[in-house]
C-alpha cells in the first residue's frame, strides 16, 4: 500500500485542494479538510499509516 | 529609481559609458542595403548581433539610449547561456566577474526549513547559475559588438515607425541630428517589454497578470554570506510577506520583497529604506549599507500569438513577459536571440531554406508556454492569490523540514533549457527508442569534461557538428566521408569521435573517454551518433550510425532542400 504519489500528481492535489478551500469558504474549511481526511483514511484502510500522517501534520505547528 | 540627489547613471559600483551619436551613411545621402537591422541594444539584441556576426553576416543595431541599462534588473545567468557566451567568444569576462552558485536556502517564518542544491557535477565546466548585474552583461556584450567588424551600433537612434514594403522593412529613425529612414531585409525586434516595433505593427501581448507585486532593490553592503539564493516565506518583519536575497559582484545585494497595499507608497525612498533595514536586521546583518537602485515589479505571463510577422521577428521581452521567479526573462531572451539569429544567418547566406525561419515560433514560443506552466506555479507559491493557496503553501512549508516529499514545492523551479522535441527541425530516428538515457533529440548537448582543461564544447565547430561514439580502434569509412557532405557554405562540419581507446585516423578529432563518463552522459554505445545544430541542440541521434538518416536529419534541420 505504501506507494508514494508522483510529484506531478501531488501538484495537482495542491491546486485541487486550494480551489476547493476557496469554494467552501473560510467558515467551512476546517470541516471540509476533516472530511477529506476521513474519506482518504477510509480508502487507505491502514490505521498505522493514518496515525503516522496525523503526527506528521501536527509537527511544526506554531 | 535612484536615491534623491542621484542621477539615473550615478552608481556606487558601475561606470556608465557614454556612446556618442555618429551620423549614419543614410543621413549623408548614401544608399545602403542591410540584410538585418536589430532594434534594441540590450542583452538580447546584442546576443543576436554577435551570433549573426559569428556567421559573418553584417548587422546594424539601433538603440535610443546613449549608454547601458539604468539599474540592474536581470542578475542571474544560467549555465546554458554561459555556454552561449563561450560560443560568442565573450565568456572569459563573464567568468571573471560572475558569482557562480549551486545552493539555496529556504526559510519559513523564523526557521531555515530546506537547503536547496542544484544539479551540478565536476564533469561540467560552468556552474548551474551565475549572479552578475545587467550592466556588466550588457557591457561585456557591447564591448565585443563594438569591436566586431560585422556589427555597427547606432546609439541615440530611436525607432518611431515601421512599415513592410515589397523590398523589405522600412524603419523611421529619430536622432539628435534629425530623422532618417533605413530599409532592411529582416528586422529583429529586441526592444523590450514596451516594444515600439510591436506597437507600431499593432500587435499585442496576451495572457495573464498576477496580483502580487514585488519591490526589487540593490544595496551595497559588506557581508561574508556566501552566494546562495535565500527565500524567506512569511518573513515576520514585513507582515508575513515573501523576501528573496541574492548576492551580486561588487558587494551588491539584491533584495526582493513582496509589497502589500499601495505601490505608490511602497516605492517612496523612505519606505524602501525602512523595509530593507527591517529585513537586514531580521537576517542579522549589522554592517553599514547604501541604497543603489530600486524598482517595482508585477508578475505576468504574456506573449505574442506568433513571434514572427513577415520579415519582423520578436526576440526577448518584446515577444513575452514572464514572472521573475526562476530567472527566465533574460535567460530565455538570450536563447530566443541565438535561435533567431543563426537561422537568419543561414538564410541570408543562402545555406538554408527560408522555411527554417518558420521553426522559430514553435521552438521559442514553445519555450515560453513551458515557462508559463512552471512560472504560474512558482508565482502562486511565492505570492498565494487566495486563502486556499495560502493555506496549502503554508502546509507545504510546515511539512518541508520533516517530509522530503514536500521539498520540491519549495524549489525555485529555476530556468532549464527547453527541448525542441516538437520542432520541424528535429528528427526522430527509428532507433532513438533504443537509448536508455543520454540527451533526447531537441535538447542541448551536455558540456562534459574531456580532460583537465577541456570540455566538449571547446571542440564544437561554428556550424553543425557530429559526435560519434567508438569502442573500436578505428572509425567506419562512411563516417569519415560524412564531413564533406555536411559542410554548409563556408562553415565546415565538425566531426568528433569519442573513443574508449584513443587512436589516430587521418584528420579526425578523436577524444579519449577512458572512464566512459561521456559515453554514459550520452547513453551511448559503440556506433552511436549525435547530430548537433549550431546552437548546441541535438537535431537527431542514432544508437547505430545510419548515414541516410543522418543526411535526412541534416536537411530537415536546414528547413529542407535548398533549390
Amino acid at each position: 500500500m505504501n506507494v508514494a504519489m508522483k510529484f506531478e500528481d501531488l501538484e495537482k492535489v495542491y491546486d485541487l485542494l486550494a480551489e476547493a478551500i476557496d469554494r467552501v469558504g473560510p467558515d467551512n474549511e476546517a470541516i471540509f479538510l476533516s472530511k477529506v481526511c476521513l474519506v482518504l483514511s477510509h480508502k487507505i484502510g491502514d490505521l498505522d499509516l493514518v496515525e503516522e500522517s496525523i503526527k506528521a501534520g501536527e509537527q511544526n505547528i506554531v | 529609481m535612484k536615491p534623491s540627489g542621484k542621477s539615473e547613471l550615478d552608481s556606487l559600483y558601475f561606470e556608465y559609458p557614454n556612446y556618442p551619436f555618429q551620423t549614419p551613411p543614410e543621413m549623408r545621402g548614401e544608399k545602403r542595403a542591410h540584410p538585418v537591422v536589430i532594434v534594441g541594444a540590450g542583452p538580447v539584441g546584442l546576443v543576436a548581433a554577435l551570433e549573426l556576426a559569428r556567421h559573418d553576416v553584417p548587422v546594424v543595431l539601433l538603440d535610443y539610449k546613449a549608454s547601458l541599462n539604468e539599474g540592474s534588473r536581470a542578475i542571474c545567468v544560467s549555465r546554458y547561456n554561459y555556454e552561449t557566451f563561450q560560443q560568442l567568444g565573450v565568456v572569459s569576462a563573464f567568468e571573471e566577474k560572475g558569482l557562480g552558485w549551486t545552493h539555496g536556502r529556504c526559510y519559513y517564518k523564523e526557521e531555515q526549513i530546506y537547503r536547496l542544491k542544484m544539479p551540478h557535477s565536476n564533469e561540467e565546466r560552468f556552474y548551474p547559475m551565475y549572479n552578475i548585474q545587467q550592466q556588466y552583461i550588457e557591457k561585456y556584450l557591447a564591448d565585443a559588438a563594438l569591436s566586431s567588424p560585422n556589427i555597427s551600433i547606432r546609439w541615440q537612434s530611436k525607432v518611431s515607425g515601421i512599415k513592410a514594403q515589397s523590398d523589405g522593412v522600412m524603419l523611421d529613425i529619430e536622432t539628435p541630428e534629425g530623422p532618417y529612414q533605413i530599409i532592411a531585409d529582416h528586422v529583429l525586434a529586441a526592444d523590450g517589454a514596451r516594444s515600439v516595433v510591436r506597437k507600431e505593427l499593432g500587435l499585442r501581448l496576451k495572457g495573464d497578470s498576477y496580483e502580487g507585486r514585488y519591490l526589487i532593490a540593490d544595496i551595497q553592503m559588506q557581508s561574508d554570506f556566501p552566494t546562495e539564493r535565500r527565500a524567506f516565506f512569511s518573513c515576520p518583519v514585513l507582515g508575513d510577506s515573501t523576501v528573496l536575497i541574492h548576492k551580486q559582484p561588487d558587494n551588491i545585494w539584491r533584495i526582493d520583497y513582496q509589497v502589500e497595499g499601495n505601490s505608490e507608497e511602497a516605492v517612496k525612498e523612505e519606505n524602501v529604506r525602512t523595509s530593507i533595514a527591517a529585513i537586514l536586521d531580521f537576517i542579522g546583518e549589522s554592517a553599514q549599507w547604501e541604497l543603489e537602485w530600486w524598482s517595482i515589479y508585477n508578475a505576468s505571463t504574456l506573449c505574442l500569438d506568433d513571434y514572427k510577422h513577415g520579415k519582423v521577428t520578436f526576440i526577448g521581452d518584446s515577444a513575452h513577459l514572464v514572472p521573475i521567479f526562476g530567472v527566465r526573462g533574460l535567460n530565455n531572451g538570450i536563447a530566443d536571440a541565438v535561435n533567431a539569429a543563426w537561422k537568419l544567418a543561414y538564410v541570408i547566406k543562402g545555406w538554408a531554406h527560408e522555411r527554417i525561419l518558420e521553426s522559430y515560433t514553435p521552438e521559442r514560443r514553445g519555450a515560453t508556454l513551458d515557462v508559463f506552466k512552471s512560472a504560474g506555479k512558482s508565482t502562486r507559491f511565492m505570492t498565494p492569490p487566495t486563502r486556499g493557496y495560502r493555506l496549502l503553501r503554508d502546509a507545504i512549508l510546515s511539512l518541508t523540514p520533516n517530509n522530503s516529499f514536500a521539498q520540491p514545492f519549495a524549489d525555485p523551479r529555476q530556468v532549464s533549457p527547453y527541448t525542441y522535441s516538437a520542432s520541424p527541425l528535429t528528427y526522430e530516428s527509428v532507433d532513438s527508442t533504443e537509448f536508455s538515457g543520454g540527451i533526447v533529440a531537441g535538447a542541448p548537448i551536455v558540456n562534459m569534461k574531456v580532460d583537465k582543461e577541456n570540455y566538449l564544447l571547446d571542440y564544437l565547430g561554428l556550424g553543425f557538428s557530429g559526435i560519434y561514439f567508438c569502442d573500436q580502434d578505428s572509425a567506419p569509412d562512411a563516417l569519415t566521408k560524412l564531413s564533406s557532405k555536411l559542410a554548409v557554405g563556408s562553415e565546415p562540419f565538425k566531426l568528433l569521435v569519442i573513443a574508449k581507446n584513443e587512436f589516430y585516423q587521418g584528420s579526425l578529432t578523436v577524444i579519449e573517454d577512458a572512464t566512459g563518463s561521456i559515453f554514459d552522459a550520452y547513453g551511448a554505445e559503440d556506433g552511436s551518433f549525435y547530430l548537433v545544430r549550431p546552437d548546441r541542440h541535438v537535431c537527431g541521434r542514432w544508437q547505430n550510425f545510419n548515414q541516410n538518416e543522418v543526411s535526412q536529419s541534416f536537411q530537415m534541420a536546414l528547413g529542407g532542400i535548398v533549390e
